[in-house]
Parts: structure tokens; C-alpha cells; sequence
């Protein structure tokens, strides 16, 4: 193509000033991360951006306001928000048992269902005889897609419960289950001086992490376990790890964790209301995202709504016995996009 | 509907399908009316009113960002027209004139965005939109801003609190 014209290319054109409609035609092909550069470089640019939230920066709460809705809810800790999604399946009669990676277990009174609740795709796992257990194992390999689960009754071992630090009868017990081998193995660790109420195992990293918490929420010890001397050792810090603990299931995000999630351990207790926005999962270069439905007040609060213990302070950032836990809530890793 | 304007418009019949157009800085054109009634919203709805005998005006688009909108009708509209949309020949070509056609300056590629917009020919709209998402592609802020020519109107408080909302993208 030859240019003729000279003057034209010399005089600036008014791209900011582009039209709402081009500016949404343009900004629409780009991917998330380009479009908030797109949204930082001026207002009028910004205006037409709606917001997206990474859905896999942080493990997300997957809770339920009304058990049996066709609504499931995202708590992200990050964002301090509810992203509520049509949720893929029929959820009434069932009992949250566990979650790995982003299944989950659900069981009824005459099933066990493996559960992805972004494709909906579902497994019923084939049982002889179905009973709910108390405890689930849960372990999805991601690089082979293996799935094993196990489910504990409480009957037969007396002090020993799957994945419980069993502190409140002697202190010190884990029970550890070789899958290879089908055998039971009791470790004794050595007991810690430390008095709780509340105990939770968090595997973080290849090494065991255990919180402890005192009477109305104080105080609060989270100690590693040295494999070596089988002790259990109070940290300080969690080195820029978050702790996501739960009664079902507790996990933790490694130290790429963003900043202001970093040395914290939360909690699945809230004070007042948390944000709901009804939205969609996106996937683009391979990430995934959380799309509001409707462009509404996206203004991130400071003051966040979910309880959370910062080690860098030690202290809970809103008073964990006041705090309201939610029911039918268990933790998944952060959504990783599939494809 | 390609043909409606030329044929069925008395006066564009008597200048044997042709229609004339006027750019914003005053240059005639004399086209093929049944090539940018087809592709032309603003241009069609222009020849049904009557404007046929007339020199259309069309006073936001300059003469150099008009020829290449032509240039698009028309060709659009003839392979369009001429070789059927599943024909690999038709595909093709259109996809090397298109491609050649993005290849303009800074500045034209915003007159023809404009000129797309105001002619509404939604193709070429298009294509100059996905044009320019993919000039942006990897770049800054920074860059964005020296590239587009865009000043920074944003207070630093405003800015802080944008980037906060973004900030998980941002390196």
C-alpha cells in the first residue's frame, strides 16, 4: 500500500477519544492480562472494560447459600467476593465429603459421586456396598488423571482417624495409610506443650503443617512437622505460604501467593456480608477467569470480609468466635484452565 | 439487496450504476453504487433516498481513507459476489487483500476505523478493530500510551486504584 499522503501521517489521532462501541470491538480480542494495560492507559479506555477476576490465583471457598439450588458459590479470598455460577448438577440429598484439586467427593445415601463442578462432568464411584464414612482420603494425580479415594470408618481404629492430628486424647498419634501396601502405620510424634480446642493438617509443599487453635479462637500455633525427630516445631512465619483451613478439607497456596495473602491463615468464618456477583468461568491463555454477568460497582473494599490470622502480626484480623462459619463450604485449589 | 440501489433508483441508472460520492475534504468519487450499497450501510440507505443524482456527502470521512473503503467494496463485492464463499480462490484473495489492507500507518489505520464506523461497512470495522488488539498485543502501559499517542489522564489516585483492580495481570 503507498502512502500519499504526507500530512496525514504527521497529525496525531484522537485514539483515546475512539467510540464506546470500537473501543468494546477492540478490547473484546484481547486477552485478560492485555486488556488491564488496555484499561490502565487512559479513563476513556478504562470505561469500557468491564471487570474479569483470575480464577486461579488462590484457592477458592466453593459454598452454597441454599444446599440444592442451581446455584454454586466461589468465595475468593483475594478479591473478597462470591462469584456465583449456575451450578452444573443436582446437588439436593448430598453431603460435601472432601475435595482434591478441583473435584470433589459427594455422597448420598446410596452413592459416592466424583464431581467437576465448572464442567459438570461426574463419576459415580463404583461401590459394592455404599456407606458414608466419616473420613475421605482423596487423591487426584493430575498427570496420569488417576483418581483414589478412600473413605474411614471410625470403627476398628481406635485412636487413629485419617488426616486428624488425634491431639485431643493423647497428642502426638498420626496415622498414616500406605496405599501400596494396605497397611495401618501409627507414628507417635512427640507431644507439644500446646492446649487447643481446634486442630487441623494442612500438607503444604511435601512437609505437614498442623493449627492449632486455643479456646475462642486464642491462641493460635501453626507448627511443621520435622519428619526427622517425628516433632512437631511452632514457625513464625509461613515463609509466603497462605493456609486455607477447613473441617473437610484444608489446603495451601505455595509462595507465588499474592503478597497481601502471604503468612496468613484463613478461615471459612465471616463477619457480615460478602459480595455476590453472578458471573461465568472464561478461559484464555491458559488461565481461566471469573466474568461478571453484569457490569455493576466493582470497587475491591479494603476491609475484607473473611476471617483471617496473620503470623506477621499474629493476630486475627476480625474476631474469629464472633465470626459466622459457613456450613456446606469446603476449599478447592484454584481453578486451573483445562484445555 | 446489492443491486437494489442502482437499479430500482431512477437517477443511478442513469449514470449507468454509478454513484458519486463526497469526502469530507472535498473530493468526488465516482463508484460502483451496486458495490457500496452492499457493503455500505450508511452509503445504501443514502442511494434510497434519493441522493443518487447528487454527490453524496460524507463529511468525517477524508479522500484518502475513502478510496481504501472503496477499494474494500468493491472488492468484497466482487469476489464476494463473483466466486461464492466456499471457493479456496475466493478465500484466499480475500484474506491477502485484507491482509495488505491492515498493513497501513497509525493514522490510517484510525481514519479507516472511523471511516468503517461512519459508512458502516461492518467488515472492515472489523477488521481494523482486530487490527489494532493486535498491535496491542504484549505491550505496556507505557507503550500502549506512546504507540496510540495517549496521555495519561488519570490522577495518581485514580491510576493506583485501577492498577490495584488489575493487579494480578501486571508484571
Amino acid at each position: 500500500m503507498v502512502l500519499e499522503d504526507k500530512n496525514a501521517a504527521s497529525v496525531g489521532r484522537p485514539w483515546s477519544n475512539l467510540a464506546t462501541h470500537i473501543l468494546e470491538l477492540i478490547s473484546s480480542q484481547l486477552s485478560p492480562s492485555d486488556r488491564s494495560h488496555f484499561a490502565l492507559t487512559c479513563k476513556q479506555w478504562n470505561s469500557v472494560v468491564g471487570p474479569t477476576f483470575p480464577a486461579d490465583i488462590c484457592p477458592l471457598l466453593l459454598n452454597c447459600p441454599r444446599w440444592g439450588s442451581n446455584v454454586i458459590r466461589y468465595y475468593s479470598p483475594y478479591f473478597n467476593k462470591n462469584f456465583e455460577l449456575d451450578c452444573p448438577f443436582d446437588l439436593s440429598g448430598a453431603t460435601l465429603c472432601s475435595s482434591s484439586n478441583r473435584w470433589l467427593t459427594l455422597g448420598w445415601e446410596n452413592k459416592i459421586m466424583l464431581a467437576d463442578p465448572f464442567t459438570g462432568i461426574s463419576h459415580e464411584v463404583p461401590l459394592e456396598e455404599v456407606f458414608l464414612f466419616s473420613q475421605y482420603g482423596f487423591f487426584w494425580d493430575p498427570i496420569t488423571s488417576k483418581l483414589q479415594i478412600f473413605g474411614i470408618s471410625n470403627g476398628g481404629y481406635e485412636n487413629v482417624d485419617i488426616g486428624i492430628f488425634d491431639g485431643e486424647r493423647s497428642g502426638g498419634e498420626l496415622g498414616v495409610y500406605n496405599l501400596k501396601e494396605d497397611t495401618w502405620t501409627v507414628l507417635m510424634t512427640k507431644p507439644n506443650k500446646f492446649s487447643y480446642e481446634e486442630c487441623y493438617l494442612v500438607e503444604s509443599e511435601g512437609e505437614l503443617f498442623s493449627v492449632l487453635i486455643g479456646k475462642y479462637g486464642l491462641p493460635l500455633h501453626v507448627l511443621r512437622l520435622d519428619e526427622r525427630e517425628m516433632m512437631w516445631e511452632k514457625v513464625e512465619r509461613l515463609e509466603g505460604r497462605s493456609l486455607f483451613l477447613g473441617s473437610l478439607t484444608s489446603v495451601s497456596s505455595n509462595s507465588t501467593t499474592l503478597e497481601s495473602m502471604e503468612n496468613k491463615v484463613f478461615f471459612p468464618r465471616f463477619h457480615g456480608d460478602v459480595e455476590v456477583i453472578r458471573a461465568k468461568v472464561k478461559y484464555s491463555s491458559g488461565r481461566s477467569f471469573f466474568v461478571p454477568k453484569m457490569n455493576g460497582e466493582n470497587k475491591r473494599k479494603d476491609e475484607s470480609n473473611i476471617c483471617w490470622y496473620s503470623l506477621a502480626d499474629d493476630k486475627f484480623h476480625l474476631k474469629y468466635f464472633v465470626s459466622k462459619k459457613y456450613v456446606n463450604s469446603i476449599w478447592i485449589d484454584s481453578i486451573v484452565a483445562s484445555d | 439487496m446489492a443491486t437494489t440501489g442502482a437499479s430500482d433508483g431512477a437517477s443511478a441508472a442513469k449514470k449507468e450504476g454509478l454513484v458519486t460520492l463526497m469526502s469530507g475534504d472535498g473530493e468526488i468519487f465516482e463508484v460502483e453504487a451496486a458495490a457500496v450499497a452492499a457493503l455500505s450501510v450508511t452509503i445504501r440507505h443514502a442511494i434510497e433516498e434519493g441522493f443518487g443524482d447528487r454527490p453524496i456527502p460524507l463529511p468525517i470521512v477524508g479522500a484518502r481513507a475513502l478510496a481504501l473503503a472503496v477499494e474494500y467494496c468493491r472488492k468484497h463485492h466482487s469476489l464476494g459476489g463473483g466466486a461464492g464463499e466456499d471457493s479456496a480462490a475466493y478465500d484466499d484473495e480475500l484474506r491477502a487483500f485484507d491482509h495488505n489492507l491492515a498493513k497501513v500507518d497509525r493514522d490510517t489505520l484510525f481514519d479507516l476505523i472511523e471511516a468503517a464506523n461512519y459508512l458502516e461497512i461492518e467488515g472492515l470495522l472489523n477488521l481494523m478493530c482486530r487490527t489494532v488488539a493486535e498491535m496491542m498485543k504484549g505491550k505496556s502501559v507505557e507503550e500502549l500510551r506512546r504507540t496510540f499517542d495517549v496521555s495519561n489522564d488519570y490522577t495518581p489516585e485514580e491510576e493506583e486504584e485501577v492498577r490495584r483492580e488489575v493487579s494480578w495481570a501486571l508484571d
